[in-house]
């Protein structure tokens, strides 16, 4: 089997030549726009939390 | 950089190597045997719930095991299990359907404003998290009486090695067989006699619960969620379904891979749960421990020498495989980002980007390590409490990609998988908030 005959076996978006070829940006709604934000606020809420309480934690072990 | 990294004209390696793995799928789909088939085309499903019971994973069992003994954490445990299988399936789909990665179609699909808010989720817990298995790592080797530095450096040195494979197909199998390690808890476990009818009553019924509702209870649920959903899990599995080369005839093995890594996920870490027990019995004080290789230690006179050891090496090779799959699947997603190629087919220069974000990230954590004095054992739970609070906006990502058509075509999510993904992102979100009231106003 030659090198051709090989690559045929890939189908054409496995091959590199195409898997780099960026997609359309897509439009997003509104909703869900509003959903992206509010899970945004809610990691940048909740993390510095875990931390507080990590260093709480450590402050009363110590 | 855009794929366009080789000389003009030739074929690149990745290429060829992924036509030569396909040829031996069609061929022996073509034979109809199916048992080969799926030994083909399974690893990426097995891999992700094998490294995601990771070294902070095994240590959340444990102390989950040590603090609330056999019952309710059995039934719940086996339930993130299928929470899990949900998740990737939807990563399993995207990947045949896009052949993209995960952080390539978020910042082709949502834009680069989205896709670093997603990257800076994925980096921030991927670091954390790596830092966690160098301490498994650590802890494995000090039961042994290895230095930190050396069984530090010896995990190191094994994570790059890896990466030399140069080829999918190997990295793969050398990393199951790895992986196979996390069966260790389970002979630990019949060490600890476990009662079967406990067992049973705690699966029947989602009890006993001692204690009840309290902090450590959230806590603890919170870190057995995020030991058992993360998201450097849904970037892994996407792009390593991609990089081996799975289609849509291939879905089936797929799933089914997906599902055999999450069943034997499960029972390794209920089995932690049971090794650990022993020590919720004997009314032992973990708030003392420093690190996993203490529960080893604490667990020798409860269930033998020859238990304790296994535990003790579980917990080594838990830390070693996510170091691995971890470190990928920021390689995966930083070269996602930059446009880079991204394949453990490629040889070193055509993937510096990727390759070089795998070993800085490692060298960086296991760095972080020989720190000496750090907290290392409520930095383990606190990592896991992190991941499953970054899951929220990353299944949010996930579900509106499957649900994207225009990419998806008749793989996009039916009725049933959006609203399974809604009610996990929401129960997570809810259990996140719990923490958060009570972290502020006390239990």
């Amino acid at each position: 089997m030659n090198q051709d005959d090989l690559l045929d076996v890939l189908e054409p978006a496995q091959r590199s030549a195409q898997k780099y070829i960026p997609y359309p940006r897509r439009k997003l709604s509104r909703s869900v726009v509003a959903l992206l934000w509010l899970l945004r606020a809610y990691v940048l809420i909740a993390v510095p939390l875990v931390v507080y309480a990590f260093v709480k934690a450590l402050l009363a072990g110590g | 950089m855009n794929g366009q990294d080789g000389p003009a004209g030739e074929v690149p390696r990745e290429d060829m190597l992924r036509a030569r793995d396909r040829l031996e799928v069609l061929k022996t789909r073509a034979q109809k045997r199916w048992l080969r088939l799926l030994w083909l085309l399974a690893g990426p499903g097995v891999l992700v719930m094998l490294g995601e019971n990771d070294g902070p994973s095994m240590v959340s069992y444990a102390t989950t095991g040590a603090t609330y003994g056999v019952g309710f954490f059995v039934p719940f445990i086996l339930l993130t299990f299928v929470m899990a299988y949900v998740v990737q399936e939807m990563t399993v789909r995207l990947g045949v359907a896009t052949h993209r990665g995960h952080a390539e179609l978020i910042f082709q699909r949502f834009g680069p404003f989205w896709g670093y808010f997603a990257m800076a989720d994925l980096v921030f817990g991927n670091i954390l998290t790596l830092v966690t298995e160098f301490i498994a790592i650590q802890a494995g080797g000090l039961y042994f009486g290895l230095k930190p530095v050396v069984s530090v450096g010896a995990g190191v040195a094994l994570v790059l090695a890896s990466l030399a494979l140069r080829r999918y197909a190997t990295w793969e199998r050398t990393l199951l067989a790895l992986a196979a390690g996390n069966l260790l808890f389970i002979p630990a476990a019949f060490m600890a006699h476990p009662d079967g009818a406990a067992l049973a009553h705690a699966l029947a019924t989602w009890g006993p619960l001692p204690g009840g509702f309290r902090t450590d209870f959230v806590v603890l649920m919170l870190a057995n969620i995020g030991a058992t959903v993360t998201p450097w899990m849904i970037f892994f599995q996407q792009s390593a379904v991609v990089d081996k080369g799975l289609t849509r005839a291939d879905l089936v093995q797929g799933r089914i891979d997906t599902a055999l890594g999450a069943l034997i996920a499960a029972v390794a870490a209920i089995a932690t749960v049971v090794a650990a027990a022993p020590l919720f019995a004997a009314h032992a004080d973990i708030g003392q421990f420093a690190s996993g290789a203490d529960f080893a230690t604490a667990l020798q006179p409860l269930i033998g020498h020859t238990g304790a050891t296994l535990f003790a090496l579980g917990m080594t090779e838990a830390g070693l495989v996510a170091a691995m799959t971890i470190s990928t699947s920021s390689s995966y997603a930083l070269a996602e980002t930059v446009s880079a190629r991204h394949s453990l087919n490629l040889d070193f220069h055509t993937g510096r980007w990727f390759y070089g974000a795998a070993i800085l990230s490692t060298i960086f954590a296991a760095g972080i390590t020989l720190i000496p004095h750090a907290p290392l054992l409520a930095l383990t739970l606190s990592v896991n409490v992190i991941a499953t609070l970054l899951m929220a906006p990353a299944l949010l990502f996930l579900l509106i990609l499957v649900n994207d058509r225009e990419i998806m075509g008749d793989l996009a999510n039916q009725r049933l998988g959006n609203i399974a993904g809604g009610v996990i992102i929401v129960a997570i979100s809810l259990a996140g908030a719990v923490y958060g009231v009570i972290t502020v106003f006390g239990s």
